[in-house]
């Protein structure tokens, strides 16, 4: 069965609404809310804002982020 | 319940039943909801400075931390926002002033006051009486 981009984002939103940790979280409501309808641009600048809150460039954040995951 | 453990990323609240144990438990047994008995803790610690707090100091699950200075000047609370950015709230204390207390006490001040309206009224009144006493003795 394969599954394309909006089905994959869907199925993580639901599986993350369902952890009690997520919903209680206010900040992650607003990411599944952009998981949810696909708002790109506003994801981007969630992302954005974070990076530049911890005090790392985006591209810092992709690759830690890749280091973790082990990709 | 190992992959859901995984896929959640957190461990089950409460224990889930073994499917080779279940016809042991009752049926009818009630499952605890998800909050129950759940300790809520915020994330506290002094400081010297407020530069010293770091981002990842805050917790990106909701809670607020909050950072005490070290010589009760305020207490800085910090949370992540929806967009992506902390908000940080400074509370300040309030300290309550206290009336300020007189040195001199207040019947001290009324004699003092008449002391010196006595001496004006005598340096007012002594060319009188020397023009009276020499106008008397001429």
């Amino acid at each position: 069965m394969n599954l394309d981009t909006s089905q994959l984002m869907q199925f993580a939103a639901t599986m993350l609404e369902r952890n009690p940790n997520i919903a209680n979280n206010p900040q992650a409501q607003a990411m599944l809310n952009v998981l949810r309808t696909g708002d790109a641009q506003r994801g981007q600048q969630i992302a954005t804002n974070i990076c530049q809150s911890m005090g790392v460039t985006p591209q810092q954040a992709v690759q830690e982020a890749a280091s973790y995951f082990k990709l | 319940m190992a992959f859901g453990n995984i896929i959640n990323g957190f461990q089950q609240p409460y224990p889930q039943p073994d499917p080779w144990q279940q016809n042991r438990q009752p049926v009818n047994m009630p499952l605890p909801s998800v909050n129950q008995n759940r300790t809520f803790q915020i994330p506290c610690r002094s400081i010297s400075n407020p530069d010293e707090i770091m981002p990842n100091e805050v917790p990106m699950d909701g809670r607020i931390a909050l950072f005490m200075a070290r010589d009760n000047s305020c207490i800085i609370a910090k949370q992540w926002n929806q967009n992506g950015l902390i908000d940080t709230v400074k509370y300040v204390p309030n300290l309550p002033t206290e009336p300020t207390v007189d040195s001199v006490p207040f019947d001290q001040q009324i004699l003092e006051r008449l002391d010196r309206l006595d001496q004006m009224l005598t340096s007012l009144m002594s060319p009188i009486e020397t023009a009276q006493n020499g106008g008397v003795s001429e």
